[in-house]
This record gives structure tokens, C-alpha cells and sequence, in this order.
């Protein structure tokens, strides 16, 4: 199988479940409300009937944040973090959750939707424990490679070493997060085609998958995050062109980023077919039923 | 005459501390062997029996300096690298006056605090007391060993910038010596002088430093050449060396960079001649490190936006030399100080047109060749005199000569100016988002540098409340008026030591207002001002119900008769009681402007003394409150809470509704990156 070829057929498996990508971006829309409305609605009340509504509306004032600070004394925002924290959270295993059951269904349309995320979801909790460790080990490398930036470029006249330390440090950290996803996404298939809910050795035949076809792994996974940047690109210039300098612009630049956040999700979820139908297309098709054995009807003639 | 042409007539300097310095830079231990003669008047009313010394060097001697302990080894973005022998002092090794040994009677003292080991100031007893007007002559042989850079001073690879370097005599005043021990939030204090002073330091740096370069000679076989500088009217003398600075020249030519139009304004709005508002030429020198070349356009056009607006508004610059120094990365703690005619600035490898860099500071730092270079304020006692001057008027010529600037965010040291727009502000803005961010009623501006309660406190307090303060001080009294009175502030104090009274006096005088309360609540105390609209109604005007006496005959009006009166009625013709209450919530009193607007169009403007906490307005009109604005031309910059000056029956909520959205958007995107880890 090529690699567009997964794609599409990626594709075309997502466009079949139209429900669980609507349900995937609309519980991240409820999350983003429930951690935004608290600060929306302080903000609405510091405003109430001010002027100022207006005048903020027309130009950012850097200075009102401050005073927003002032008036609900920051220590408000201490009480919201662990809140917004929680939220965070909730989300991850929600969506570690859909996982489940989305693979489920790729595997076999006839297996149910919620019975799919009941059942990977254990196991693919487990499998996000490993993938913190994993992280953990990014951010460490990031941190060694600024140590080593700032041994060589602390003492040096030129902010060149350090900067350039810092950005071999998010290249490497970006890189290490990518090859993580990929191998927790394989490990995650890995489980589900071969109905193994073991995380460790899911893990293991992932690493061994993802080394033993390297290039077509990553190809397929560089082509789809060159999609998820084509979308960033495009939404960026058009939030640019359009602005927020009148209600009727904000009101279109919030389905703009709406249509760019639903599109985020389609690609995740293409993300997970694919490497699903790439998966698939490597294991050996299982070999035609041989012809009786001649041999034994004999035997059984003779006896 | 006017008060800047009066101030004119005393514009002289008193030449009080004259230096003539000889110095030998020792690169392999970056050490300096200096001998410097003193000249030193007398020039008060009292006998001084006694002379004191700053050695702002041993500030950096070692972790028991105060300026360290107060620091805890970290300032200005910098940090004190203990494990790399970081450390800088200056040994006083031989003093002697008229011939006669005064080396065995140096003594340390401490004056501000208890700390015995802080050797930042030495007393010197005389044998006999100067008299008034006596001159002394004092002979003295240094050596100072420089620090890594960590505050202001010191070496960074192969970058020195000399600051406090050598010996520096107090300042006798009110018949004692202010000769303040080195702070971590302070800076300096001296008289006015002439330098000359000759360096001598490997010839292949390149050299920059206080004054103008009178002599240049290299020894026999070129291994180190001694350049001579001199200036007069400075109260300091820096200067740094680098081999491979980029250095360039250019002339700010006054007559191409100030148009007729503009010498006019002054000439007409400070009522001066000709001769005094025009300005003078000035040499600007540019010592770029090699990756900053770039960006020698910015920096000179700042230079010259700062010498010209400085110039016009405050007087012209005095000197005939600017040198700019731009500090490398590894020095960036030596970056945004201000010796006479010496500023050290600071910029980025990278920069994004409109992020500030390296606008912002090289302006300020040029600023305070006006406040304090030549208002020679007490920067120990009154930081806010220099800082709190500058970042107003740094601030007017940033807004004036490049507009708002963006937010300077970067990532890896690249602008994401670049690829996003970024919010701007004005200095207004900046200033206030400080001022309530570090959080007000901390301290008021008065105190000494080192006695705030924190050093985020000491930069709210001695830059942008005072910048705030002044701004609402012009609001006040109108920008014409508030020009003539800095100008004539300038001028009047210029090589002088004015002090906050003096300041004050000033701005009564030029004015002609008496200020007191203003000052003594903005200056020397801590409250704030905020001013609110605290409710407002508007109810129908009914006839009163019950019995009334009308030519002898009782008339009683019941409900029925009012709800017939009020149908009878056409529209528009219904009257309205309209009630707004205005409040005082914070402790600063000032008077205050009340704007009502109501919805026929008709505004009625009040004005409020702000003495009791509240003030309640009614107006019997036929037509209802469409809003109320308490302080509606935002004269009180100082105001600590701008959302709750205003209301209005209209609310328009359409920036929640895009601020709500635009995070919204943001917690989206980032829940959706965290949940890739699921």
C-alpha cells in the first residue's frame, strides 16, 4: 500500500463516521467553554455597563489586563488554574477514551462505538502512563541540549550560540514528541488488530513495527503533519485578513476558527486511520484452506 | 523675562570636583593602575573637617558587600557567577594632600546600614578644617581589578565598559557629606567637574568613553597607546574598550535635523530668543558589537530623535560627544546605564521593526543626560527625580517618534513580529500595566532607593508611577504649561543638586497654582486614585397623589387622575428624575471632571471637589441618562481602575464577546495538543 493510498483510505474511513468526529470536536469545544466562561464572565463583569467595553473593543489596552489583575486581585487566578488544570485532564482521557472505540470500529465496523472505548480504555491509559515517561525523556533532552548551549554560549559576546542551542533544543523536543506519538499510535493499532490489551508488549511490537518499516511510518506521518501545517497557514492568513475590527468580522473569525478546530480533529482522526489502514495492509494475509489430505480418506477407506 | 530666560541667566556650572586621572589597563588580569589628582573647592557656607569616598568597586569584592547581600547576586537580568571568579575591588594604596601621607587614616565607614564589611566608603580626617571657599589639591594612587560583568560594570570576554571605577569624592551638602554606601537599587550621586583623563590600554581596542578625544599616542613598538579625554560640566567618567567593536560616526546636524517650524514653537511657547531654543551639533559615535551592525540605523536614528526632542523641550544638549555603547550577550548587565555623554544601550541579535529594540533604552538612557546628567538629582535619595523624569519624558519621545510599540516576544531569540501581529501600547499604556502589575500602595516615591520594601516596588516607585504622576500632572495643568515647566525646571537646576521641594516650586511658580495637596498625595504618599460612577437611575416624574391647596380650595389628585394626565401626554413631554451617584473609592483626593449625556443629546458637565466620599447629581429632564463618564478626558492617568469611570444604558458587550472567543480559540488549540498524548 502507498502512502497516499493509506491516506485516502484514511480519509474515507473517517468521512463513514461523521458521529464520532462530531462528538470528538464538540467535547473539545464544551471543555475550552467550561475552562473559558469563568474568566469570560469576570471579564463581562468588570466591564458591565463601562465605556470601556467600547474603547477595548477598538484597541487592546495592554495596561487594562493589569488592571483586570488589579481589581480581581490575581490571586483569583490561582483558584482557576488548578480548575482549568482539571479540565486539561478530564479532556486527555476523554479523548484517550474515543480512541479506543474509533479503532475499535476501523477494525471491525460491526463492533460497538462506546463498547470499543470501554474496553481499549484501560489499556490505553497505561499506555499514556509510558508515553508521560516518554515525554519526560523530551523534555530532558531539550534541557541537555540548552545545558549544553549554555556551557559553550554563557561566556560568549554573540547571543548566536544560545539561540541557536534553543532552537536545536525545540527541534529535537518536537522531533522526540513526533516519534513518541507515532510509536503510542502503532502500539495503540497494534492492541486493538490483534485484540491484545497488553500496553508493554503493545509497545514493544510498536517499536518493532515503526524500525522495521521506518520510512513508510514516517512519511505517512510527515505528510499528514505537512497537511496539519497547510491548515495553520491557511487559517492564519485568513484570520489576518479579516481581523476582529468589527462584530461582524469577530463572528466570522469565530467560525473561521471553528471550521480550523473541526479540521484539527478530522485530522487526528485521519492520523489514526491511516496508520490503521497501514497497519492492516502489512499483516500477511492468512493462507487458503488446503484440500483434504488424500492420504488420511485412504487410510480411513482402508480401514 | 520669562522663567526659562531667568533660569538661562544661571545656567553655569560650579566646577566643584575636578579629576585629572591617569590610568594603565592591564588586559591579562583585566586590573587598572591608576593615580588621580583631585581638586576639590569648598564651595558651602561650613568648615568640612573631614572627606569622604565612594569605592563603588569593592561593591563587587565579595558576598559581604551590601550590594551583593541586597542583590542576593542577581540584578538587571544578570547574574553573579560565583564559580568564575567573578569578583572586582579597588584598593586606595597611597593618598597624600599638600605632600602630607594621608594613606594610614583612610578609614571604611558604613552610613546606611550596619554591615562593617561593606567598603564602599572611606573617610579621610583632615589635620585642619577646609574652610568656605578653600581649595584642596589630594594626590591618589589606585588600583582596580574589574568584575565580570554582572551590574553595570565590569569585563565580558574580551568587552570592558569602566564604570565606578576609580575614587569618587561625596557630595558636601547642608553641612555634611552625602557620600551614600553602594546599593543594589541605587546608582549615583556627585558634583560637577572637569576630567582629563589619559587611558592607557592596548592598541588594537577600539576605545570609547566620556568627553571628547583631545590626544592620541601610541609607545614605541605600538603594543599600547594612551588617548586623553576631557570634558567639563560631567559629574562621572566611564569609558570601554573592545577589539572588534563596530564603530561608527555620524554628526547630528542641527540645522538639517530641526526645521524653522519647530524652533518657532519653542521660541513662541517658552517665549526664549532664537539663540536659546536652537540647537547644537553633536558627534555621535557608535560601538556596535559586529552582529548588531545591522542595526546602526536604528540606533543613530534614535540618538538623533533623543538629542532632538530632549533638545527642543528641555534645552539644547550641552555636550559635543555622544558615545553609544552596545554591550555583547554575555554583558548584557553592563546595557542601559547613562554617563555623561556615555550611554550604554543593549538590543537583540534579532529584532522586529516596532518592538522597541533598541529604541526604548537607548532613548532613556540618552534621557538621563538631561535627568541627572545635567539635573544633577540624588539617585540614592530621589530615584524617582531621574528615573521617574526620564521614563515620562522617554515616553513622550518614543510616542511622538515612532508611534506603538509592539510586544517584543520572541522564541530562540527570533521576533514573532515576523510572522504575527502583535498587540501594541503607547507609553501610557506601559507605564500603567507596570504600575498595577507590580501592584500600587507598596510605597510612596520618596523613600531612599534601598529602602523599598522590594526591587519591583523600587522600579513601580522611581519610574512608572513618577512617569504617571507627571503625566497626570500635564493633564492637569495642559501640555503647554507643563513643557514651560519642565524647560524651566531644566534650566534653572541645571548643574545643580535640586531636590524634590524644588521641583515642586518650580511647577507653582511656572503655573501659578498651588500644588501642595497634589504633591503630598502623589508624591510622598502611597494611596491611589480611583473615581467611579456608582449608580445611576432615571424614574418618570409622576404628579404627587394626596390633598393640595390651590386658591383656597382643596384638591385631591388620586391614581385615576395621574394615569389620565400621564395618557394625556404626548410623547417626549414625560419628565424624568435622574439620579447619579458619583464615588471616591480610593484615598487620593483630587478634583474631578463629571460628564452626563443624555439620550436627547444634551450633556451636562460638573465638577466635583472629590472632598466627601461621594456626590450624588439629579436633573429633572425629559429625557433618561444615556451614560455618565467621571474623569472623561482620562486626566488621571494615576487612576487605578478606568473600567468603572463610565456607564452607559446602552452596554455594548461585543469585546467580551471577542476576547471570549479569542481565548476560546487558544484553550481549544491547547487542549487539542494535549490530548495527542491520549
Amino acid at each position: 500500500m502507498t502512502t497516499m493510498t493509506a491516506i485516502r483510505m484514511g480519509m474515507r474511513e473517517v468521512g463513514r463516521r461523521k458521529k464520532i468526529l462530531w462528538t470528538w470536536y464538540g467535547l473539545n469545544l464544551l471543555c475550552a467553554i467550561v475552562i473559558v466562561a469563568p474568566l469570560a464572565l469576570a471579564v463581562a463583569g468588570m466591564l458591565g455597563e463601562s465605556l470601556e467595553n467600547k474603547r477595548l473593543f477598538d484597541n487592546f489596552d495592554l495596561s487594562w489586563l493589569t488592571e483586570f489583575g488589579w481589581d480581581a486581585h490575581w490571586e483569583q487566578f490561582m483558584v482557576w488554574m488548578p480548575f482549568v488544570v482539571s479540565i486539561g485532564a478530564a479532556f486527555v482521557l476523554m479523548t484517550t477514551w474515543l480512541t479506543g472505540g474509533l479503532l475499535a470500529v476501523l477494525r471491525d465496523p460491526k463492533e460497538s462505538f462506546f463498547g470499543g472505548c470501554a474496553r481499549w480504555f484501560p489499556p490505553f491509559l497505561r499506555l499514556f502512563m509510558m508515553a508521560l515517561v516518554g515525554y519526560a525523556i523530551g523534555v530532558a533532552a531539550r534541557g541537555g541540549v540548552l545545558a549544553v548551549a549554555r556551557k559553550f554560549g554563557d561566556d560568549s559576546m554573540s547571543a548566536q550560540p544560545m539561540a541557536y542551542g534553543s532552537m536545536v533544543g525545540y527541534v529535537l523536543f518536537f522531533a522526540l514528541l513526533l516519534f513518541i506519538n507515532m510509536i503510542v499510535d502503532f502500539a495503540k493499532i497494534h492492541m486493538v488488530v490483534h485484540g491484545d490489551r497488553a500496553a508493554r508488549r503493545g509497545l514493544r511490537a510498536a517499536f518493532r513495527f515503526v524500525f522495521a518499516r521506518f520510512r513508510r511510518n514516517i512519511t505517512i506521518y510527515l505528510v499528514l503533519t505537512g497537511y496539519g501545517l497547510l491548515m495553520l497557514a491557511a487559517y492564519h492568513i485568513w484570520s489576518e485578513v479579516i481581523g476582529q475590527g468589527s462584530i461582524g468580522a469577530v463572528l466570522l473569525l469565530f467560525v473561521s476558527r471553528q471550521v480550523y478546530m473541526f479540521g484539527r480533529t478530522w485530522l487526528r482522526m485521519v492520523f489514526l486511520a491511516s496508520e490503521h489502514a497501514w497497519f492492516v495492509s502489512t499483516i500477511p494475509k492468512a493462507p487458503e484452506p488446503l484440500p483434504p489430505i488424500q492420504e488420511s480418506i485412504a487410510i480411513n477407506e482402508s480401514v | 523675562m520669562s522663567c526659562v530666560a531667568a533660569a538661562y541667566a544661571e545656567n553655569k556650572a560650579d566646577l566643584v570636583a575636578n579629576y585629572r586621572i591617569a590610568a594603565h589597563y592591564n588586559a591579562a588580569d583585566k586590573s587598572l593602575d591608576g593615580r588621580e589628582t583631585l581638586t576639590w573647592t569648598n564651595s558651602s557656607t561650613n568648615d568640612v573637617p573631614d572627606l569622604e569616598f565612594h569605592l563603588y568597586m569593592n561593591a563587587f569584592k565579595n558576598e559581604k558587600s551590601t550590594f551583593v547581600r541586597e542583590s542576593g547576586g542577581q540584578l538587571r537580568g544578570d547574574r553573579l557567577e560565583k564559580d568564575k571568579n567573578p569578583w572586582g575591588w579597588i584598593d586606595v594604596k597611597r593618598m597624600s594632600m599638600s605632600g602630607a601621607d594621608l594613606t594610614s587614616t583612610v578609614a571604611f565607614i558604613h552610613p546606611d546600614d550596619s554591615n562593617a564589611d561593606d567598603q564602599t566608603v572611606v573617610r579621610v580626617p583632615l589635620a585642619k578644617p577646609l574652610k568656605p571657599g578653600e581649595t584642596i589639591e589630594l594626590d591618589i594612587e589606585f588600583k582596580t581589578k574589574f568584575p565580570k560583568v554582572f551590574a553595570r560594570t565590569g569585563y565580558a570576554g574580551t568587552f570592558l565598559l569602566a564604570g565606578q571605577w576609580f575614587p569618587k569624592i561625596g557630595v558636601w551638602e547642608k553641612g555634611a557629606w552625602n557620600c551614600h554606601q553602594f546599593h543594589a537599587t541605587s546608582e549615583f550621586y556627585a558634583d560637577y567637574g572637569r576630567y582629563d583623563v589619559d587611558l592607557t590600554v592596548p592598541s588594537n581596542e577600539v576605545i570609547g568613553a566620556t568627553g571628547e578625544l583631545v590626544k592620541q599616542v601610541s609607545a614605541a613598538g605600538g603594543g599600547e597607546t594612551t588617548y586623553t579625554f576631557h570634558q567639563e560640566n560631567v559629574h562621572d567618567f566611564a569609558w570601554t574598550i573592545q577589539p572588534n567593536y563596530v564603530k561608527l560616526e555620524r554628526v547630528f546636524r542641527a540645522e538639517r535635523e530641526v526645521n524653522p517650524q519647530e524652533l518657532q514653537t519653542v521660541m513662541k511657547r517658552h517665549n526664549v530668543a532664537i539663540d536659546e531654543a536652537r540647537l547644537t551639533d553633536v558627534k555621535v559615535t557608535l560601538l556596535l558589537q559586529p552582529e548588531h551592525a545591522s542595526q546602526a540605523e536604528r540606533h543613530f536614528k534614535a540618538a538623533f530623535n533623543a538629542i532632538k526632542w530632549f533638545g527642543l523641550w528641555y534645552g539644547h544638549y550641552p555636550h559635543r560627544t555622544l558615545t553609544v555603547v552596545d554591550p555583547p550577550a554575555n554583558g548584557a548587565g553592563a546595557g542601559g546605564m547613562e554617563y555623561p555623554t556615555f550611554i550604554t544601550a543593549g538590543t537583540s541579535w534579532l529584532t522586529a521593526a516596532n518592538d522597541g529594540d533598541p529604541e526604548g533604552v537607548l532613548v532613556h538612557e540618552f534621557g538621563h543626560q538631561f535627568w541627572q546628567g545635567q539635573v544633577g538629582t540624588n539617585e540614592f535619595e530621589a530615584a524617582w527625580m531621574d528615573e521617574g523624569f526620564n521614563t515620562y519624558s522617554t515616553g513622550k519621545v518614543i510616542d511622538l517618534a515612532y508611534g506603538r510599540t509592539r510586544l517584543p516576544i520572541r522564541i530562540s531569540g527570533i521576533p514573532l513580529g515576523w510572522f504575527t501581529s502583535l498587540p501594541g501600547f503607547d507609553s501610557l499604556e506601559e507605564n500603567r500595566a507596570a504600575y498595577l502589575g507590580i501592584g500600587p500602595k507598596l510605597d510612596d516615591l520618596s523613600r531612599f532607593a534601598w529602602k523599598y520594601r522590594s526591587s519591583s516596588s523600587y522600579g513601580e516607585n522611581s519610574y512608572m508611577r513618577p512617569a504617571l504622576m507627571l503625566m497626570t500632572l500635564e493633564n492637569l495643568l495642559g501640555s503647554d504649561e507643563m513643557e514651560r515647566v519642565m524647560r524651566t525646571y531644566q534650566q534653572r537646576y541645571r548643574y545643580r543638586h535640586p531636590d524634590a521641594q524644588d521641583f515642586i516650586h518650580t511647577v507653582e511658580e511656572v503655573s501659578g497654582k498651588d500644588l501642595t495637596s497634589y504633591f503630598q498625595q502623589t508624591v510622598f504618599g502611597s494611596n491611589v486614585i480611583d473615581y467611579k460612577v456608582d449608580g445611576v437611575s432615571s424614574r418618570l416624574v409622576k404628579p404627587y397623589l394626596g390633598v393640595f391647596d390651590k386658591g383656597g380650595v382643596k384638591i385631591t389628585v388620586a391614581p385615576a387622575d395621574v394615569e389620565k394626565e400621564e395618557k394625556a401626554k404626548k410623547k417626549g413631554d414625560s419628565e424624568y428624575l435622574n439620579t447619579v451617584f458619583i464615588r471616591r473609592e480610593g484615598e487620593v483626593v483630587l478634583p474631578v471632571e463629571v460628564r452626563v449625556t443624555f439620550k436627547n443629546g444634551e450633556i451636562v458637565s460638573e465638577k466635583w471637589d472629590g472632598a466627601y466620599r461621594w456626590v450624588k447629581y439629579e436633573y429633572v429632564r425629559k429625557s433618561e441618562v444615556k451614560q455618565v463618564e467621571v474623569d472623561p478626558s482620562r486626566k488621571l492617568v494615576l487612576d487605578v481602575n478606568f473600567s468603572n469611570n463610565s456607564w452607559t444604558s446602552e452596554p455594548d458587550e461585543s469585546v467580551v464577546v471577542k476576547w471570549g472567543s479569542t481565548m476560546l480559540f487558544w484553550i481549544q488549540n491547547i487542549l487539542h495538543i494535549a490530548s495527542v498524548v491520549g
